[in-house]
């Protein structure tokens, strides 16, 4: 027996029974580790079905040539199978062997009750006939949901009144820090809302084209850009962009600070995080997402002059002579009004849930993506609300 | 009798869910001593700090720091009132959170000013000084004030945390496991650094810690906190003779027994 180490660990577990005069003994023999552990699993389960299997008086070990605590683990499953609770006696001269087998003898009677203490407590939902349970969970929801709606409106309401603090005294409002969210929020996120615009523009139109030129009213396809993109495209894409881009980012901020223990340590020196971090975020994504909204504007236009330009031969110049006739200052008026509650509403649901991580990289990331939806799903149910409601006092 | 007292819990109450946490608590910390505070994992003690410092509303009870009993004021006192005897205590206490918990989107100079320039405004030369200072203070070179707290090692985060925990120059100083994380060396240069300078500035500190060494070398008192209470508060040689079994078992570890062996 010259063989090396790793493969001693790969000899395949064997298991057998065998007469020894008047006794069946079990003999175990080849290799029980982690990577023989399937072949190890199969064989213990095969001993079950063995019609010998509960006469086996003792097992023999010695043949074993490598032993972890997995492949222990089904040897002692074994050894407790024939008679119940009481684990084979062992024929074995190998003390480490021993050691591992005793160390992963599974608790007796004894040591449960001292292990009840680790045990998890049951989960706080109580038990009920199965009809109960989706009414139970349905209230569960619907409480969960009304406590969050509670603590937003609580946010919010805390959030106006630092707010007003701070335009009652604006020498203390934190001027650094706006001008700094300013630019990553605003100056920063103008490449890509022009270009994304800029596509939009540009699909609108010719989808517009493809169904007016079946009138031979082409000419009409720069009216429709002007209404759809000063009024709604415009001001939603900017607003969904900004969500993603800063809405998320806010919360990531915020929430690895809270992580971080960074907000405890900034309540403790006696500086409100509302002051410190919220208000200024919120009041510069108040004050350039309206800037966005025109740079989305023009560039949208930008982009359906250039369709039209290409598919319908509608000259720059004829496109700005029915742009001028087409302009209604109302409509770019309500795209760009509707900008500063789309603000708030992405800068306080971006910020509440960065307050809401708990102290794990995990509850970062599960709160920006939170963030990131709870603040499309808001913009396009404000943006509804507009419509509805601008609609019926018939603006 | 609050007058000689830093900090007064009476009949502090916390439970989180269904876990009580804390039940009929009282401790008295006396101005300008050492109070080391243990306990087994979980037992509350971090609760316990934050509860002294209002991140935590205790359920019950009252918290009283430097005369002023902060829980009552928030009950009767009008709103105003309430804030300006919160922000009174807030400026008497310095906080050294568990992992330093330094700003990090300032530098470690940014750090230290930050507290002074929101609430004095001080012109910037003068917060410069001031920041030097609590640099060279806790033993931290001039240009590491330059660098982001993510650029440190561990130990000199922990020394720029101290050193804004100083900068408003607070009476007490409540330490959240200062010394946890450092190698043994750095841990008594920690431990020495604050000897220094609480003997400096005649600071009341408030020490959670799981360090015996740091028991040994910095607290004149230890408080042990078990079985939802403060068990037992008194010198380490007054808590060996108590012949509890839990402070039996801490002191008698293999980890105990340099420091034990240290005093005999």
């Amino acid at each position: 027996m010259s063989a090396s180490p790793a493969q001693l660990r790969q000899a395949a577990p064997r298991l057998e029974i065998r007469l020894a005069g008047e006794r069946h003994l079990l003999f175990l023999s080849g290799s029980w580790t982690v990577p023989t552990l399937n072949a190890s699993s199969k064989q213990a389960e095969s001993f079950k079905q063995l019609p010998d299997a509960r006469l086996v008086a003792a097992m023999d070990m010695r043949g074993v040539t490598a032993l972890d605590t997995a492949g222990a683990m089904l040897v002692n499953k074994i050894r407790l199978l024939p008679r119940k609770g009481e684990p084979l006696p062992l024929v074995e001269t190998d003390q480490a062997h021993l050691d591992i087998l005793a160390l992963c003898l599974p608790p007796q009677e004894s040591n449960a009750a001292r292990d009840k203490t680790f045990v998890l407590p049951p989960p706080d939902r109580p038990r009920h006939a199965r009809y109960v349970l989706p009414l139970y969970c349905l209230g569960e929801r619907m409480t969960a949901l009304a406590v969050g709606t509670g603590e937003r409106l609580s946010f919010f309401g805390r959030f106006l009144v630092v707010l007003g603090k701070n335009i009652a005294r604006p020498g203390e409002a934190r001027w650094v820090s706006i001008i700094h969210n300013m630019e990553q929020t605003g100056v920063n996120a103008i490449p890509i809302v022009a270009l994304l615009s800029f596509l939009i523009g540009m699909v609108l139109s010719y989808m517009a084209a493809s169904q007016l030129a079946g009138f031979g009213a082409q000419i009409f396809v720069v009216n429709l850009l002007e209404v759809a993109i000063m009024r709604e495209m415009g001001v939603l894409l900017t607003a969904i962009l900004v969500a993603g881009r800063s809405g998320s980012s806010y919360t990531a901020q915020i929430g690895a600070m809270a992580a971080n223990q960074e907000i405890d340590a900034m309540r403790s020196i006696g500086l409100d995080p509302m002051h410190m971090l919220v208000v200024p975020r919120v009041t510069a994504l108040v004050a350039t997402l309206p800037m966005l909204v025109m740079v989305a504007d023009v560039s949208g236009l930008l982009g359906g002059l250039v369709a039209v330009w290409f598919s319908l031969d509608i000259t720059p110049g004829m496109f700005i002579e029915a742009l001028q006739r087409a302009f209604n200052l109302q409509h770019f008026a309500i795209g760009l009004g509707k900008a500063p509650f789309f603000a708030a509403i992405i800068g306080c649901i971006g910020c509440f849930d960065g307050f809401k991580a708990r102290r794990s990289a995990d509850s970062v990331g599960r709160m920006t993506t939170r963030s990131v939806v709870e603040s499309i799903f808001m913009v396009i149910a404000l943006d509804a609300f507009f419509a509805v409601f601008l609609t019926s006092v018939g603006i | 009798m609050s007058e000689e007292l830093a900090i007064s819990l009476r009949g502090i109450r916390n439970s989180f869910g269904s876990a009580l946490v804390h039940e009929n608590l009282n401790l008295d910390i006396k101005r300008g001593e050492a109070l080391g505070l243990i306990g087994g994992s979980g037992s509350g003690k971090s609760v316990l700090l934050r509860t002294i410092i209002g991140l935590n509303k205790q359920s019950a009870g009252e918290v009283t720091v430097m005369g002023i009993n902060l829980t009552r004021a928030e009950k009767n006192f009008s709103l105003a009132a309430s804030t300006a005897a919160w922000q009174n205590a807030r400026r008497r206490w310095g906080v050294l959170f568990q992992d330093g918990a330094l700003f990090s989107s300032l530098t470690v100079r940014e750090n230290i000013e930050l507290p002074l320039r929101v609430f004095y405004k001080f012109a910037r030369p003068l917060l410069d000084e001031v920041a030097g200072l609590k640099l060279r203070l806790v033993g931290l070179p001039p240009d590491s004030g330059e660098k982001y707290p993510s650029e440190l090692s561990g130990g000199m985060r922990k020394r720029a945390a101290l050193a804004r925990a100083l900068a408003m120059d607070p009476a007490i100083l409540l330490l959240d496991e200062p010394t946890a994380g450092l190698d043994p060396i750095a841990a008594a240069a920690f431990d020495s650094l604050i000897n220094t300078l609480r003997k400096a500035l005649g600071l009341t500190v408030v020490m959670i810690t799981h360090d015996i060494d740091s028991l040994y070398a910095v607290c004149d008192r230890t408080a042990v906190l078990a079985e939802k209470r403060i068990l037992a508060v008194g010198s380490l040689a007054e808590l060996l003779r108590l012949n509890n079994p839990w402070v039996r078992e801490y002191f008698s570890g293999v980890r105990g027994r340099s420091g034990i062996e240290a005093t005999s």
